[in-house]
């Protein structure tokens, strides 16, 4: 076999198996990214994460089976509020940080990205 | 030399003088500077985000195909809604963006930074330049 026959066979296995690498991320992407109706209950702050990154975002509440979960979302701008209910698109992350807030016990917040962020009654339009 | 030979010679030579003469010109009308364009602004001084740096700026709507331009320039007494003349240089890349008027945010937009060189109001009633600002950036 000679080199122009290599180069066009690892040529054909590369744009075979191209698809299947973009499917796998696509997965991937989507298993992580979700939509969430959130309750921003701090103010804008910066964290420092377990994995040792500075971050800038509100630590928020959202609801799910009955159930109260905090998360830290980070945003690159901060013009929300405490109190702001918003529809955030968010991608969740394996970072996490170590807060109290409300005078309970320090707990393990989970880190997620925002990537789209909209005030909730503008989603909803019943204000 | 054949009479066609001397024709294509001679038609070569006209395409060769005039590109010369296309690419003639005083090096000011080169210049970006002076390839100005018009601009609606559309929001007033606000910041994007840009590889975690804030830059600062105007939204902006270009004024013959409404393309949308951040417009990134220091703060001026420029108003949502007015139409300026910009020069500069322009490129496209994602940036994080908030916009006041639907409270929305989005992290990787992609987006169209038109780098302000110089700026001026635009009057369009009276279809002239206010004398130029010069904006002197960080």
């Amino acid at each position: 076999m000679n080199r122009g026959n290599i180069s066009g066979l690892i040529f054909a296995l590369f744009v075979l198996i191209s698809p299947l690498i973009n499917c796998q991320t696509f997965i991937e992407e989507s298993a992580s990214v979700q939509d969430y109706s959130v309750k921003i209950v701090t103010d804008a702050i910066t964290v420092h994460t377990h994995s040792g990154k500075n971050l800038d975002g509100y630590v928020a509440e959202y609801e799910e089976g009955l159930k109260n979960f905090r998360i830290f979302l980070a945003f690159e701008i901060q013009k929300y509020k405490k109190g702001d209910w918003l529809v955030v698109t968010a991608k969740s992350s394996d970072d996490y940080i170590r807060m109290s807030i409300n005078l309970r016990v320090e707990s393990n917040i989970p880190v997620y990205y925002a990537l789209r962020a909209r005030n909730y009654w503008a989603v909803t339009s019943i204000r | 030399m054949s009479k066609s030979g001397k024709m294509i010679k001679a038609l070569f030579c006209l395409a060769a003088l005039s590109l010369c003469f296309c690419r003639c010109g005083s090096e000011s009308e080169k210049s970006p500077d002076n390839r100005q364009r018009l601009m609606t602004l559309t929001s007033d001084y606000t910041e994007i985000v840009v590889f975690s740096s804030k830059v600062p700026g105007y939204w902006a709507r270009q004024v013959s195909d409404s393309e949308e331009f951040f417009l990134y320039m220091q703060a001026g007494s420029y108003k949502k809604g007015e139409t300026m003349k910009v020069g500069g240089v322009f490129g496209t890349t994602m940036a994080a963006v908030f916009r006041d008027e639907t409270l929305s945010y989005e992290r990787e937009h992609v987006t169209n930074i038109f780098i302000v060189w110089k700026a001026a109001i635009y009057s369009a009633a009276k279809n002239q330049r206010q004398p130029s600002e010069k904006i002197d950036r960080k």
